[in-house]
């Protein structure tokens, strides 16, 4: 009894187009119709910060989004970053300082500090943590995620 | 989850006047969508059941922030993140900016609407206390008509307001902070980050030669509503800012609280908090008065 609607955006610079319920979550269009698993379910009401993609720039979480809302706006999560030969600097960070332990929130923490250094490639730690305060590591390695950052934004600097 | 969604109608309205026209034939069978920071929640929960009226078509018209008089106009679109980074907001209402500030996490706030959050009138909704303060006219649409109403006469209880079911929130007028007066925010969460407010305060406090010629004091999740504080609001008017005197206003305005028990405070918790809410505020003006030497 559902009615499907077509809903076209950009993703990863590419444009796409799915014929979806409208009130689906963006987080389930990535990965049921597009097959973006980077995108983790993790709480599903907006906590944990491990669905987070950039909306038109923007960090946001996408389990809240609705697929209706994302009509010609412009979609990134990690696989729009870099790729295993070409890495973004935070996506190069991550790995050398251990910064992954079991890696399901690492997506989304990568897309919310990338997010940040887009706009400040000179981030203070209290920025950081404020810039990441919407993504929960229930490893705990918090510390590293920090160092992978600072040390990325020195990257991005150098550019 | 999957068969919830499936079965929910969205409008996607491209003008105001498409989407005043579904509202008046639609009215009590859907429900307004801003930012979706509420409504998708509420979805998954399987609470609301109603279609849904997606406003992301009007960003154009209804995502704007400007002046009105010496205070700013807030349009039904604007997010948490786009006031936060307005002058407009950081210079003529600077304590509503401290509230959003303390709003969500940055991904919340690029979703989230100031209107959304008044709309949905929870008694926690951490830009309301702020509002009562610096007074706000919130200005309903429908097709037969347009009218303000002051904030303090625009929350029924939790959940309710005067809106009618064919009208829209399209803007917020919010007054200007007096010149030389001073405000402030105080909440207390279970954590900084992403934590519903277990009891916020808002203060407006204007001062005359070290005397208190105003003050306005606003209580968040402690009654139905957002409350004002008359009892601390009175014991501060022709007072100087002394510890006596700030502790008599804390102690009163935990007076002015009717707060109830619940999974995230007790009652005589809550009425604790607002005295130590109210008394962080207040010495803070007082601390802010005396590095700036004014009297």
């Amino acid at each position: 009894m559902s009615t499907l609607v077509d809903i076209s955006f950009t993703l990863n610079g590419r444009p796409v187009k799915v014929r979806i319920p409208p009130a689906k979550t963006l987080l389930n269009v990535l990965r049921e119709d597009l097959g973006i698993t980077s995108v983790k379910p993790g709480c599903e009401t907006g906590e944990c910060g491990a669905c987070t993609v950039l909306l038109d720039g923007e960090p946001v979480v996408s389990c809240l989004v609705l697929a209706s809302q994302v009509q010609g706006r412009s979609v990134i999560t990690v696989e729009g970053l870099g790729t295993e030969g070409n890495p973004d600097p935070l996506q190069e960070t991550f790995v050398e300082e251990g910064a992954v332990q079991c890696g399901y929130c690492t997506p989304g923490f990568i897309i919310a500090a990338r997010a940040l250094l887009d706009h400040d490639k000179n981030p203070s730690v209290e920025e950081v943590k404020e810039a990441l305060s919407g993504n929960i590591c229930r490893c705990g390695a918090y510390p590293r995620i920090i160092r992978a950052v600072l040390k990325a934004a020195e990257r991005y600097r150098w550019r | 989850m999957a068969l919830r969604y499936s079965n929910i109608k969205v409008y996607r309205p491209e003008s105001l006047e498409e989407a005043l026209t579904i509202l008046s034939t639609r009215k009590e069978k859907v429900r307004i969508v801003a930012g979706s920071t509420d409504v998708t929640v509420m979805m998954r929960s399987g609470t609301i059941e109603e279609e849904l009226l997606d406003l992301s078509g009007l960003r154009r018209s209804l995502a704007y922030i400007g002046a009105s008089g010496d205070g700013v106009e807030i349009g039904a679109l604007a997010t948490y993140m786009m006031l936060l980074s307005n002058v407009l907001v950081h210079e003529r209402v600077p304590l509503l900016a401290e509230a959003m500030r303390t709003i969500g996490s940055p991904q919340i706030r690029n979703m989230g609407t100031l209107v959304g959050n008044v709309a949905n009138a929870s008694p926690a909704g951490d830009t309301i206390p702020p509002l009562y303060v610096l007074g706000a006219d919130i200005v309903l649409e429908g097709i037969s008509g347009t009218r303000n109403i002051s904030v303090d006469e625009f929350f029924l209880g939790v959940g309710k307001t005067v809106r009618r079911p064919d009208e829209l929130i399209t803007r917020i007028i919010v007054g200007g902070q007096p010149p030389g007066s001073r405000g402030f925010f105080e909440k207390l969460g279970l954590r900084r980050a992403m934590a519903i407010s277990v009891v916020s305060v808002a203060g407006l406090i204007s001062l005359d030669h070290g005397v208190v010629a105003d003050a306005r004091i606003a209580l968040g999740a402690v009654a139905p509503t957002v409350i004002r504080a008359p009892g601390a609001e009175g014991r501060l008017k022709g007072e100087e800012l002394t510890d006596d005197v700030m502790w008599d206003a804390a102690e009163a305005a935990a007076r002015d609280a009717k707060p109830v028990t619940d999974v995230r405070g007790t009652a005589g918790y809550r009425r604790m908090v607002v005295a130590s809410l109210v008394y962080r505020g207040l010495s803070r003006v007082a601390y802010e008065l005396e590095v700036a030497g004014i009297d």
